[in-house]
């Protein structure tokens, strides 16, 4: 099963998704020593600062206990687990940055790139093409997204280039996900499909 | 037990609130707030929380314990893009934090969509 889960900052989104990967994880324990954890964490988050620093503590102490392997992917998607695994992805909207403002990862086009919408056009169709597979791997994908496009300010052409990223990659997700959710003041909305919890 | 109304900022959660409750939401300070029978703009409640040193989770337990009746409006501020200042990034966070304290402990709460309340919990 695929699931999209979103939701604004300090929603309770986290805590919901891990919720949601428990519940679909098939039973067993926890893995030592590499054997077999059908729980997988996969963090975006790089961490730059003691801020970044204090979130992912959060996040490891709202995970303790849960049964959870945690992978650091604070670049490109790749190298995942494909063994049947219950996959966690949090989070996409700062995957999207991470790719996007990273100056190794500029289109070597750039120039023709220049127009702010075949820039977006481009980080768009180069993210789908880096999701197909995970939406399509064995084992079920939890992805957690953010909500970003709701506070009426006009950004700079980057940040303007990052929301209409972000937010094609969202509607894309929602579109081939099989549920999505999202959660309001810790409360799960369904938006599209069955919750598995 | 409180009522919860959140919604985007101008969607009319005040307006709604009162109308099915009868009480008439107003702004307060975070002290007034813990009497107050209807408090509008809770997301301002916590920032001046945060703007006098204190912690907007342990204030709305806190709201929960001592006013748990009252009727709670509050903006949703936390679906725009990251903040650059430090200060307005802890001020959404908490204050999300906070409404999730006190929607677990609420009755009801209500989503407001440009004056349609939408009840999702209750």
């Amino acid at each position: 099963m695929t699931v999209f889960i979103t939701g604004g900052s300090g929603s309770g989104k986290s805590a919901f998704a891990e919720r949601v990967a428990q519940s679909l994880a098939p039973s067993g324990a926890p893995a030592h020593g590499g054997a077999f954890c059908p729980l997988v964490y996969v963090a975006t988050m790089p961490v730059a600062s003691p801020e970044d620093k204090a979130k992912v503590e959060r996040h490891h102490t709202l995970r303790a206990g849960k049964g959870f392997v945690t992978l650091d992917k604070p670049g490109k998607l790749k190298d995942l687990p494909d063994g049947g695994q219950t996959m966690l992805i949090e989070c996409i909207s700062t995957h999207v940055a991470n790719l996007m403002f990273n100056p190794e990862n500029a289109p070597a086009d750039a120039a023709a790139l220049e127009q702010a919408a075949h820039y977006a056009n481009f980080w768009t169709e180069t993210l789908k093409e880096e999701l197909k597979p995970i939406l399509h791997r064995e084992g079920n994908t939890i992805f957690v997204s953010a909500e970003i496009a709701s506070d009426g300010a006009i950004y700079s052409p980057e940040t303007e280039a990052y929301r209409s990223v972000l937010t094609a990659i969202n509607r894309y997700l929602v579109d081939n996900c099989d549920a999505a959710v999202e959660v309001v003041c810790g409360i799960p909305v369904r938006i599209k499909g069955e919750l598995p919890c | 037990m409180i009522r919860l109304y959140i919604g985007g900022t101008g969607n009319g959660q005040a307006e709604l609130a009162e109308k099915e409750t009868g009480k008439k939401p107003v702004e307060c300070t975070p002290e007034e707030a813990l009497k107050s029978p209807a408090i509008d703009s809770f997301h301002l409640v916590t920032r001046q929380v945060l703007e006098q040193g204190g912690s907007p989770q342990e204030y709305a337990r806190k709201l929960l314990k001592e006013n748990p009746d009252a009727v709670v409006c509050s903006d949703d501020i936390g679906c725009g893009i990251h903040p650059l200042a430090k200060e307005e990034r802890i001020w959404r966070e908490e204050t999300g934090r906070a409404l999730c304290i006190l929607a677990a402990g609420a009755g009801t709460v209500t989503r407001v969509f440009y004056g349609i309340g939408q009840r999702i919990k209750g």
